[in-house]
Parts: structure tokens; C-alpha cells; sequence
């Protein structure tokens, strides 16, 4: 017996070997596998980790279909067999692919039964965004929630990698608690109003212990600016909803100051009417690890000592153009907290242009919420003397012949300003109804109204019922009814029907989701938020999937659809991870601490531009244009844009920056901070442009060992030929580094070096030289698989989920659509969301 | 999976124990055999590091420096931690640890990161602190989840902060400095603010319930695999409704009777003994009446600012703390050092509280982590922080020794790393950390 086993065991292995060359040999196409791939991918073999002669053969039944369809893919792509092995003739290529393609196509039938889609919960930004258009008020809530992981292809909203914890659901409770507390106010928090009158000695007579005007030298270099320079009067106003609302001084002087830290020698002026300043565009503040952290210079602040931690603020600035021939001129604004080695801020987006003619006064107006800003935190009973909320104006408008200076005269932060009682948000909650007087009655309106508006469909009388329950438990337990709605609707927030995405289970037979569901679908992708009235009414009514073209295309007009735009090109291009690239500050020494913002804004802009402008996503290879402002132009050393704005640039004479793949983000975010690093370049194209991830590196492989002295000497380059050598390395490595070492003409900051590069040979015998001729070979030779891979990353990011060989078809149907308008962007999404796969469960 | 367990363990306990002896938790716990021990974590901070006498000055070097001259187990103490030579078995000195993130900054700065490892340069980018991950934890246990003090109190600012307590976000929390209102905070339960908050329990109670009874209505009508999402997010609100019935049942609960006369709260920091031993007793108090397991005390910030940085001049009329800080001379190093002696021995009297005073595990030392130091070594440099981490025999901490890390390896994220698996934190990775320091493990 015991022979016998051993015998067994020697035996099988050997039987299912023979089992498995008769069963391929009695099909054709399985003969053609044997004989081209099983060299390589058997038992004995697995090269790229992938082993094919164990795989189900009966490819129709749907198993194993993951792995013929990368197969497949491989073919398709004419990447298997590798260049160096035995070549299948192109008939027997065409008999295998077609083979495949068939039985996979009746797979995919047989799978769509099982596949599982799960239900996705609302990201952090989506959460965001949600409460914002839910109440009104626009406050990043989802900051402070736990961090977000990704699914393997990129994406937060992929429900099957996303947790929950005790610590989020806490989260979920306590934001809404607070949200709700800022949405319904009972009475105005009283406004607060800091103004501050700047000029030459307009506070003589304040600080006697200064010299006369007149004897007084104005220090070249300047922090904290001369109390005689500048009036400060603190107002407050506490009875706003009523009629005899009126301001009040309060003696708050000495908690208010002005400074003009980081503000260079020569950059500013004082004068009778004002201080007048220089422009700053482009910024060239530097980056390194112990320098200052200040505000382009010049620039001119004020310091506050006490004030509300949260809040809606108005900044008002009196400025005047200072000199007559000279170009535009822009001020812009900032808010943070002061730090030890200066200040610690968020710019707001956009400057704002001066209108009237040189040495006319005019206000210019900035608002927001304190919350989104850096400020300080601060206990009121232990106040740091050197902490202070920052609030700076800078003369946005660019240097050179014909810059403008401006002259500010005063600056006023109103903190609540007073507008009309009760606000916008109390009203979303609180409408108005002819039950206002009958609790029981109007607290149901309300409860109604927020739940439909919360889970984003019509609510049952039911579903009312249990929550107008929950009220009825809460309103003798509360101080007032405002009190018993908050803790009402706190608990709608915390319901699953908002935090997700539910999806209810279509009838036996069906895979089609709901009016309502795609409403939700669509504007979650489209807005990165919850859909709005015109969506749910057309829902509601079923006339949504008719009337897809009109809404698709009023939702991309709207400017919501940045949410799109930031959430997808994030997540899709690891924007996230190409932040946290530190560059090496001595090398790069024209990389400033502008750059980078810079180069996220270029991507974005240029993103939007080929959306809005309804061009090919081919752009993204190559294009005739990118987006730059000043600082960005300069940077990559091209001439002619001024100014902060972003706008379009045609790049005739710089092909080097054309298309998306070539710009500055990527090519310093795959860098190790000195150096470009051609694997993480290699693996970014192919993962996000091509969507051809490589395998994961084996557990044991280990990094590039800097820490061996004899490797530290070599060059990148010869750093990695040398890992390539090793042969369990090559297999992966071969279809990775070429493409990133293409693009070995740019250094780790993305500038272009310009020297000539030797011709390399991508893994599939092309031999290509450079970044250009790379792009130009993707857009003859790839051009579909860059469009496939665009549309598979908005589909992945639309749905929610990872794409299995199921979808195939639909991606077939979307891609040969979107080819006869030669890809253009906005008819991509356009074709996305109309397809079938977007309204299946 | 085993989470689960144990937390449905706990709801049985908790319901089948009731209120008359669910609390001190801790002696119901150890009355019943449980192997479960409150673990705790105190950490005690000071700027502006320590005297670290150079070459030259090498009779000062010889007897004032503050690390110790020979490694390992039979390291001489110099005359600057002589006075915790008693507690010698208790801790572990040491040394070349420091925040890679934070070694090329202006030291005063990396006193922001101590507890978190984070990016404090010029692109402020802080984390949550050690403590706050550990209350995280723990706080499901007691009433308050952590206590934080400094002699300064509130936040600081940017850079120089008078808080060692950051939140999930970075944001920094404000510290407490004032012994009469931590004492009225932590241990005097009044009755109105209780009802308030066993009213908002109660509310927040309905809202779990109701979302439950919600969500399972909602599961039949979704399919399989979203039935599992759901089901996942249910059992977060299940654990929930145990979290809020825990909290509810410490209102009713009055505290354990206690002595506290011993604790002067009228010390200001004029009489800097005084006050630092009043803050300390505070802390003991409040682990003793397990009222938090998690506690900081930032005796000094990191600058020339600040209440704590003139104790020195308060008391022995030397340079104040900072000034100190930046001397090259052999009498002012030798000064700075006889004030890291105070220092030290204000640390002694600590660790003796925490060994004096016994729950039913024994002292509570022995189930404390307690990791003293700076997040500077002379002259402000942010490298090598003097750290010494002291605790009892339950932890399994080898101790009795000195060991030198070497810095190019080890992170002090790495020694977090393995403070927190010791509280029973299981976790790889904290802040930065590329792997541990359990080399002070018994083995």
C-alpha cells in the first residue's frame, strides 16, 4: 500500500502532464498554445509569474476567463511571444485570437450571473461635497475622517476595498452633529469687523515715543510695521437679526496688528494714502527644508490675536493701481496661521483685477469659510503672544517693463458678516410651511423633505414614520425644536441610505438599475456629488435614461463638475502619490515651493481644457497646447505667459512639453528627487496611460540597495541594467523600463535636458529613441489601446468596481463608438453613460 | 475575526455584570481572573534637550554628561540620572533615536513632532500624535480618554507648540495647565452636567437603535454581496450601542472613594517643585481611579518662551532653560546638567508614585509604559533625543540597560512601533516607522 502511494504520487504529476498535452492536442488552437507558449509558461516555467498549461480549458464555462482574457490581451497587443522566441505565422495568431475572443464572449454571458457588484459607500470628498449641496454651506467636512485606501486600480470609491471602523461611524455622527449646529443657527453669531487704514504717519499722534514724520526713516527691511503707519478699529455687532443692528467698537487694538514679514528690500512703498506694493508673479521663494516659510514678497498682513474659529469671513480691500502706463493689475488674497519661521497659508484661487484707472480707489472683495483655511487653534484661556491668524494681500500682476504697482489704503475682515436673517441653509431646512405652528405637523415637512433630499429618492411614509418617531422621543428632552430637528436629521445623516450608494437588487432577470439609482450614478460621477432637483425630478418622473444627452451635457457645463475633474484625474494619475515626491532642494534650486501647485493646476486645466473643448483624449499623448501661468512657463523656460492665470499655450517651439505624459507632475512625481527614475516612469505609462500593469514585484525582490557602495556610484541607468541582469528581474523589467527610459531627457524637477538619447528597443522589438517619437508611435501604432485604457479608467471610476472580462463587449461597443469621432473626450462620457454597462447592476 | 470575539465578550460581560460591580472596571476585571490588565501610557517631555558636555571639558564630560559613558547592561549612571538608580531594573536608557523627518530642522521646531513623526518644515504637515492613536484604543475603557497638560498650556503655535497631543488631522490639542481646573475636570462628577450627558447618551442611543432596525429592513432588499457591506457597517454600530451603554453606565457610577490631600493644587510655577509634583500626582490619581490610561505632561516647551524654561532661574537662580541650552562653557554645561538632575529627579518621584501606588494587578508601574525625554540633544540639534522608557515587570521590557542605537537604522517611529504592540496595539507601522525597536523586548 505504502509503495503504492509513493507510486501515486510520482505518478500524478506526470499523468495530468500527459492528460494535459492530449486534451491540447485534440484542438487546434489549444495545439498552437502548447507549441508558442508552454516553454515558458508551464509548471516548470513561469515566466512573468504566469503559468498557462494549468489553466481550465473549457474557456467558454467561464473558468479561468480572467487569465485567457489577459492572454488575449497579451496577443492582441502582439507583446507574447516575445520578440527573441518562436513567432506563431499571422494565420495561427488570427486562429488563436479568434478562438479566445469567441469563447470568452460566451464566458462573459455566463458570468454576468455572479458577478458582484458591491454597494460603495460616499468617499471623503464625495461625503464633502454631499453636505455641502445638502445644507448650503461649503466646509471640507469629510477632512477629519479616517484615511481612504485604494483599490488596485487607483480608486477610493471602489466598494469592495473599502472598510468601515467604530471610529468612522463615530466620525459620521459627530460631523453631522456639528454641521447641522452651523446649518440651523438659533440666533446670528454676532459679526465681527477688524479694519485696518494703512498710510504714512496716519497714527502719529498714537505712538508718541516715534520721531516726527518727517525725521522718520523707513527701514528698508520690515516685520512688524510701525504703529504710527496704520489705524486699526475693531467693531461688533451682536444683534444682527434685529432692526437696530448696528456695529460697536470694541477695544481689541492691541490683539490686531500689521506686518509685512518676508517682504523683500525695495518691494514696497509707504505712502500718504497707502502702501504700495510691487508685484510678485512669478514667485520665486525657495524651498529648502530650513528657510522661511513666507508669502511671495512683498506682501502686507494682519495679525489677529482672538478670533471665532469657524465661520463664513468677507475680506475687503481698498486698493488703487499705483502707476498710470502699465499692465493689468491683480491683488490676491490669503489666509493661514502664523508659524516660528513665518507663515503657514492657503492662497485663494483666483486673483481678482483691478478695474479703475491708476490711482482711483476701488474695493475688492474675497470670501469664504475660516474653517477651510489653515488658521490657528486657539484656547481662548491660554493665548500664545506669537500666535496670530494671518490674513495677506499680495499685488498678484507680473514683473517686468510694464508691471503694475498697487497702493493699499485699508483692509477689513468681516467675520459673520450680516446678511439676511434667518440664513440660506436654516431656510433649506426649515421651509416654509402653513404648519409652522403645529410641531408635530411641520417637524414631519421637514423630516420628509431632508430624507428624500439625504438619500436622494422618495421616501416611504413609512421611513418617515420611524424617524418623526425618533423626533417625537427627542422633542421634550430638548431645549427647543430647532434642537429636536438637529438630533433628528443627525441621525438621517448617519444612515446607511446616505452614506452609500445603495442599489437595490433588480427583479430575477434584470440588471438594470433604477431611474433613481442612475440619477444617483450620474451625478456622482459627473459631480462627485449627490444629484439635485432636476435630476431626481426627471427620475422621478422615469425620464432620466431618456433624456441622457441634455443632462449629461448641463452637468459637465456646471461648474460642479470640478469635483469630477479633481476626484478622477487624482486618482487616475496617483496625483496624490506625485505630491509627496520630495525634490532634493540643492539640485533644484529654481523648483520652488510654487512649482508643484503649479504643475497640479496645469493638469488639471489641461484635463478641463479637452473636456470642455470636446477634444481627443489623444491630447493626452500628444497636443499642440498645454495650460501654464507664469510661474509654470518660466519654469519649464518658455517665454511669452504672464501672469497667474492659467491659460492655453501653443507649443510650437517646445515639443517636449506637449501632452499630458510629458508634463511636469509625472515626470517629477517618478522621480526619487535627484534623479528621473525610469521604472517608476516605465510603470506609470503603462499602468495609467496604457492600462497594462505590470505583476507585482515578488516578495523577495529587494529595492535598489543604495546603501551598497559600489552600486550607490553608478548612475541610475546603470543602476537598473544592472537589476535587469539579473534574470528572475528581466521578465518584468523588460516590458517596464523602456518606457520609462524614454523620457531620460528630463530630470527628476521635469525639466527638459535636451541632450541626444540612444535609440532603445521597447520589449516588443520597436526601437524608439526619445519621449517624442514615443508619442508619436503611440498615436500610430497604440492609438486604441490608449483610447481602451481611457475608457476602462471612466468606467472603473463611473461604477465604482474593478472590470472583469464580463464587461469586455461593452468596453468593445464603447471604444468602436468613440472612434468614429477620433475619441474626443466629452463624447467619450457621453457614450459611457448611454451604453448599457452604465445602467447594469 | 478575533476582534469580533472579544468585543461580543465584553457585551456579555458587561450585561451579565450589571452596574452594581461593573465598576472600577479594573478590580471587577482581576476579581474574575481576567487576563485582560489596563495598560497605560504616560509621557513626560521637556524642551531645549540636555547637557551634553564635549571632549574638551572632559571632567564635566566625565561626570555631568547625560547619557550614560559605557552601553549595555553595566552602564554607569552619571551624576545627572544618579537619582533613578533605585528604578534601574525598570527602564531602558536610550539614545541615537530621532524623527528622520525632523533631523535637519531648527531643533525648537522638532519639539511639534516628538509624538508623531510627521513633516514639521516648512510644509507643515503634522499626524496624530502617539498618545491620541492609544486613547483611540483605550478610551472604550475609562471615562476620559486622555489627560493632557502642559506647563504653558493651550497649543502654541506652529513650531512651538505647548501641547504634545495631535489629532487625527494634525491638529494640535490644547494641553491643560491650571491644577485646579484639571482637578475639577478629571475628579469631581457633578450631577447636572451628568444628566446633560446621560441625555445626549440616551439620544444618541435611539439614533443606533434606529439606524439598526433601518439597515436591516434595508438588507432584504439588496443583493448578496451588498448585503455583506451592509452587514460590516451594522456591526460598526453594534459596537457602538456597547461603546454608548458603557459611556451611559459611568454616569450613574460614582468615583471611587479617594484621598487626594496629598496633591497641593494651590502650586503655581513659581515653586516649579511643587508644581511639577502636582501635575505628576494628577496623573498618578487619575490612573489609580482608571479614570484614563493615557496621559502627557510637556514640562517645558521647546524655545526661549514660555513658563518652563525659567524653573531654572526660579530655583536655582542659573541661566534660564534655553539659554542654557546654547552654551559652550564648562560652568554653564555643568549648570544646564545640574538642572537636568532636577529634572531627573521630578522623573524619580513620578516613577516612585506609580510604584507606590497599586491597583489589583500590583503597582501600576507595572502595567505602564512611561517614555521620559526631549526631542532635542544639545544645542537644539534633533538628532539623538536623550529618551529613557521606563515600566514595570508585567510589560516585558527587558530593561536594566543602556543601548545606542545607530541612527542611519532606527527611527524613534520604530521604538513607537513596538510601545504600541506592548500596550497590545498590534500594528506594523506608525508615522514613518520602517520596522521596530524590539531589541528592549525580553526575548
Amino acid at each position: 500500500m505504502k509503495n503504492f502511494n509513493t507510486l501515486k504520487i510520482l505518478l500524478i504529476p506526470f499523468l495530468s502532464l500527459l492528460m494535459a498535452s492530449l486534451v491540447y492536442a485534440e484542438n487546434p488552437t489549444h495545439a498552437l498554445l502548447q507549441k508558442y507558449c508552454f516553454n515558458c509558461h508551464d509548471e516548470d516555467v513561469q515566466k512573468g509569474n504566469f503559468q498557462l498549461d494549468n489553466l481550465n480549458l473549457d474557456i467558454s464555462s467561464g473558468k479561468d476567463a480572467e487569465s485567457w482574457q489577459l492572454i488575449l490581451d497579451q496577443l492582441n497587443l502582439d507583446e507574447m511571444p516575445p520578440r527573441k522566441k518562436k513567432q506563431p505565422s499571422s494565420e495561427e495568431r488570427r486562429q488563436i485570437i479568434n478562438y479566445l475572443t469567441e469563447s470568452l464572449k460566451i464566458a462573459a454571458e455566463q458570468k454576468r450571473k455572479d458577478v458582484q457588484v458591491v454597494m460603495r459607500r460616499l468617499t471623503k470628498k464625495q461625503y464633502s461635497n454631499s453636505l455641502r449641496d445638502l445644507l448650503g454651506i461649503d466646509i471640507t467636512y469629510g477632512k477629519a475622517l479616517p484615511k481612504e485606501y485604494l483599490s488596485k486600480d487607483g480608486f477610493k470609491n471602489n466598494g469592495s476595498e473599502q472598510v468601515i471602523s467604530l471610529l468612522q461611524t463615530e466620525y459620521y455622527q459627530s460631523i453631522a452633529d456639528s454641521a447641522l449646529e452651523k446649518a440651523t443657527p438659533e440666533k446670528p453669531e454676532p459679526s465681527l469687523k477688524y479694519h485696518m487704514q494703512f498710510g504714512f504717519d496716519i497714527n502719529s499722534k498714537k505712538s508718541k515715543k516715534d520721531k516726527p514724520a518727517k525725521k522718520r526713516n523707513i527701514p528698508a527691511k520690515i516685520n512688524n510695521l510701525n504703529n504710527a503707519d496704520y489705524l486699526v478699529e475693531t467693531l461688533q455687532n451682536r444683534n444682527i437679526a434685529s432692526k437696530a443692528s448696528k456695529y460697536e467698537k470694541v477695544e481689541l487694538e492691541d490683539d490686531c496688528k500689521a506686518s509685512m514679514r518676508g517682504s523683500k528690500k525695495g518691494s514696497f512703498e509707504f505712502l500718504k494714502e497707502g502702501i504700495k506694493l510691487k508685484p510678485n508673479v512669478p514667485h520665486t521663494e525657495t524651498y529648502e527644508a530650513h528657510a522661511a516659510f513666507l508669502p511671495p514678497s512683498p506682501n502686507l498682513q494682519m495679525h489677529l490675536k482672538e478670533f471665532p474659529l469657524s465661520g463664513e469671513f468677507l475680506l475687503k480691500i481698498k486698493v488703487a493701481k499705483g502707476n498710470k502706463k502699465s499692465g493689468d493689475a491683480y491683488v490676491k488674497a490669503y489666509i493661514g496661521e502664523k508659524t516660528d519661521w513665518g507663515v503657514d497659508f492657503e492662497m485663494f484661487e483666483h486673483a481678482q483685477k483691478i478695474t479703475k484707472p491708476a490711482g482711483k480707489f476701488q474695493t475688492i472683495e474675497f470670501k469664504g469659510r475660516l474653517e477651510n483655511f489653515p488658521i490657528p487653534v486657539i484656547d481662548p484661556r491660554h493665548i500664545d503672544p506669537k500666535s496670530a491668524l494671518v490674513i495677506g494681500v499680495v499685488n498678484d500682476s507680473p514683473k517686468g517693463a510694464n508691471e503694475a504697482q498697487i497702493i493699499i489704503s485699508s483692509m477689513e475682515l468681516i467675520i459673520n458678516p450680516v446678511e439676511s436673517w434667518p440664513p440660506h441653509s436654516y431656510s433649506k431646512i426649515f421651509i416654509p410651511s402653513k404648519n409652522t405652528g403645529n410641531e408635530d405637523l411641520y417637524s414631519k415637512e421637514i423630516i420628509k423633505n431632508f430624507m428624500s433630499r439625504a438619500f436622494r429618492r422618495p421616501v416611504s411614509s413609512h421611513e418617515v414614520k420611524s424617524y418623526h418617531g425618533l423626533w417625537k422621543t427627542f422633542r421634550p428632552q430638548s431645549r427647543s425644536f430647532v434642537e429636536s430637528i438637529r438630533g433628528t436629521l443627525s441621525a438621517i445623516l448617519s444612515s446607511p441610505n446616505f452614506l452609500y450608494l445603495i442599489e437595490k437588487k433588480p427583479q430575477e432577470g434584470s440588471f438594470e438599475i433604477s431611474e433613481m439609482e442612475m440619477a444617483s450614478r450620474l451625478s456622482y460621477f459627473l459631480w462627485n456629488s449627490m444629484p439635485d432637483t432636476e435630476l431626481l425630478r426627471l427620475a422621478f418622473k422615469k425620464q432620466l435614461k431618456q433624456n441622457l444627452d441634455f443632462q449629461i451635457d448641463r452637468m459637465l457645463n456646471n461648474p460642479k463638475s470640478q469635483g469630477f475633474i479633481e476626484a478622477f484625474t487624482s486618482e487616475w494619475l496617483q496625483i496624490e502619490k506625485m505630491v509627496n515626491v520630495e525634490l532634493n532642494p540643492k539640485k533644484y534650486k529654481n523648483y520652488n515651493r510654487f512649482t508643484r501647485k503649479d504643475m497640479v493646476f496645469e493638469t488639471r486645466h489641461f484635463f478641463k481644457e479637452v473636456l470642455d473643448k470636446n477634444l481627443s483624449v489623444m491630447n493626452f499623448i500628444d497636443s499642440d497646447f498645454t495650460m501654464l501661468n507664469q510661474n509654470l512657463a518660466q519654469f519649464y523656460g518658455i517665454k511669452g505667459v504672464s501672469g497667474s492665470a492659467f491659460r492655453r499655450v501653443l507649443l510650437k517651439r517646445n515639443p517636449e512639453r506637449r501632452g499630458l505624459i510629458s508634463q511636469g507632475l509625472f515626470l517629477s512625481g517618478n522621480s526619487d528627487g535627484t534623479e528621473g527614475h525610469p521604472v517608476k516612469r516605465g510603470v506609470w505609462l503603462i499602468s495609467r496611460i496604457l492600462d497594462d500593469p505590470p505583476p507585482e514585484p515578488p516578495p523577495n525582490v529587494p529595492e535598489i540597495d543604495n546603501s551598497d557602495p559600489e552600486m550607490a556610484k553608478l548612475p541610475m541607468r546603470q543602476q537598473l541594467e544592472k537589476h535587469r541582469e539579473s534574470q528572475s528581474c528581466y521578465e518584468c523589467h523588460r516590458k517596464i523600463d523602456p518606457w520609462g527610459m524614454l523620457f531620460d531627457n528630463y530630470d527628476a524637477a521635469g525639466q527638459w535636458m535636451g541632450k541626444k538619447l540612444e535609440p532603445i528597443e521597447l520589449s516588443n522589438g520597436k526601437s524608439l529613441r526619445d519621449s517624442n517619437e514615443l508619442k508619436q508611435y503611440l498615436l500610430k501604432e497604440r492609438k486604441e489601446q490608449v483610447a481602451r485604457a481611457m475608457t476602462k479608467y471612466l468606467l472603473r471610476y463611473g461604477l465604482g468596481r474593478s472590470l472583469s472580462f464580463v464587461d469586455e463587449k461593452y468596453i468593445d461597443q464603447i471604444v468602436n463608438e468613440s472612434q468614429k469621432n477620433d475619441h474626443k473626450l466629452k463624447s467619450l462620457i457621453f457614450t459611457i453613460v448611454k451604453n448599457p454597462i452604465f445602467s447594469k447592476k | 475575526m478575533k476582534t469580533k470575539f472579544w468585543k461580543l465578550d465584553r457585551r456579555t460581560f458587561i450585561q451579565g455584570t450589571g452596574v452594581a460591580c461593573f465598576l472600577p472596571y479594573l478590580e471587577a476585571m482581576a476579581d474574575t481572573k481576567s487576563t485582560i490588565k489596563p495598560k497605560r501610557l504616560l509621557n513626560l517631555y521637556f524642551g531645549n534637550g540636555v547637557s551634553l558636555p564635549p571632549k574638551k571639558y572632559s571632567e564635566t564630560r566625565k561626570n555631568w554628561h547625560w547619557f550614560p559613558h559605557n552601553d549595555g547592561k553595566n552602564y554607569k549612571m552619571t551624576k545627572v540620572l544618579e537619582p533613578l538608580e533605585g528604578h534601574r531594573k525598570n527602564f531602558t536608557i536610550m539614545a541615537g533615536l530621532s524623527h528622520p523627518k525632523s533631523r535637519k530642522l531648527v531643533g525648537h521646531h522638532a519639539g511639534d513632532s516628538w509624538l508623531t513623526g510627521a513633516n514639521v518644515g516648512n510644509e507643515y504637515k503634522n499626524s496624530m500624535s502617539l498618545d491620541q492613536l492609544v486613547a483611540e484604543e483605550f478610551s472604550k475603557e475609562t471615562r476620559h480618554s486622555f489627560m493632557n497638560l502642559s506647563t504653558d498650556g493651550g497649543t502654541g503655535y506652529r513650531g512651538r507648540t505647548t501641547t504634545l497631543a495631535f489629532n487625527r488631522s494634525g491638529r494640535p490639542i490644547p494641553a491643560e495647565n491650571n491644577l485646579r481646573d484639571i482637578f475639577e475636570r478629571f475628579f469631581v462628577v457633578d450631577a447636572k452636567s451628568a444628566k446633560v450627558r446621560k441625555n445626549e447618551l440616551l439620544k444618541k442611543k435611539r439614533i443606533v437603535d434606529l439606524l439598526l432596525v433601518e439597515s436591516q429592513k434595508l438588507k432584504q432588499s439588496l443583493g448578496k454581496s451588498d448585503q455583506q457591506v451592509l452587514e460590516r457597517h451594522m456591526e460598526t454600530l453594534r459596537d457602538l450601542e456597547v461603546r454608548i451603554e458603557q459611556l451611559e453606565k459611568w454616569q450613574d457610577i460614582p468615583l471611587k472613594s479617594f484621598n487626594s490631600d496629598h496633591i497641593d493644587l494651590s502650586a503655581t510655577v513659581k515653586d516649579p517643585k511643587a508644581y511639577i509634583k502636582s501635575m505628576c500626582d494628577l496623573m498618578v490619581l487619575a490612573f489609580d481611579l482608571d479614570i484614563t490610561r493615557v496621559a502627557n505632561y510637556q514640562l517645558c516647551r521647546e524655545d526661549n518662551l514660555g513658563i518652563g524654561m525659567l524653573f531654572s532661574k526660579t530655583l536655582f537662580n542659573y541661566p534660564d532653560h534655553h539659554r542654557m541650552s546654547h552654551c559652550n562653557d564648562e560652568a554653564t554645561y555643568k549648570k544646564w546638567a545640574m538642572y537636568d538632575r532636577f529634572l531627573s529627579t521630578q522623573f524619580k518621584y513620578l516613577l516612585d508614585r506609580l510604584t507606590e501606588t497599586k491597583d489589583a494587578n500590583g503597582p501600576i508601574l507595572d502595567n505602564t509604559l512611561v517614555l521620559y525625554g526631549s526631542a532635542t540633544s544639545t544645542n537644539h540639534d534633533a538628532v539623538n533625543y536623550p529618551l529613557i522608557l521606563a515600566s514595570g515587570k508585567q510589560l516585558g521590557l527587558k530593561h536594566g540597560q543602556y543601548i545606542k542605537f545607530d541612527e542611519k537604522k532606527k527611527r524613534m517611529s520604530d521604538l513607537f512601533v513596538t510601545m504600541l504592540n506592548t500596550l497590545g496595539i498590534n500594528t506594523k507601522k506608525f508615522s514613518d516607522s520602517h520596522g521596530n525597536c524590539d531589541e528592549i523586548l525580553k526575548s
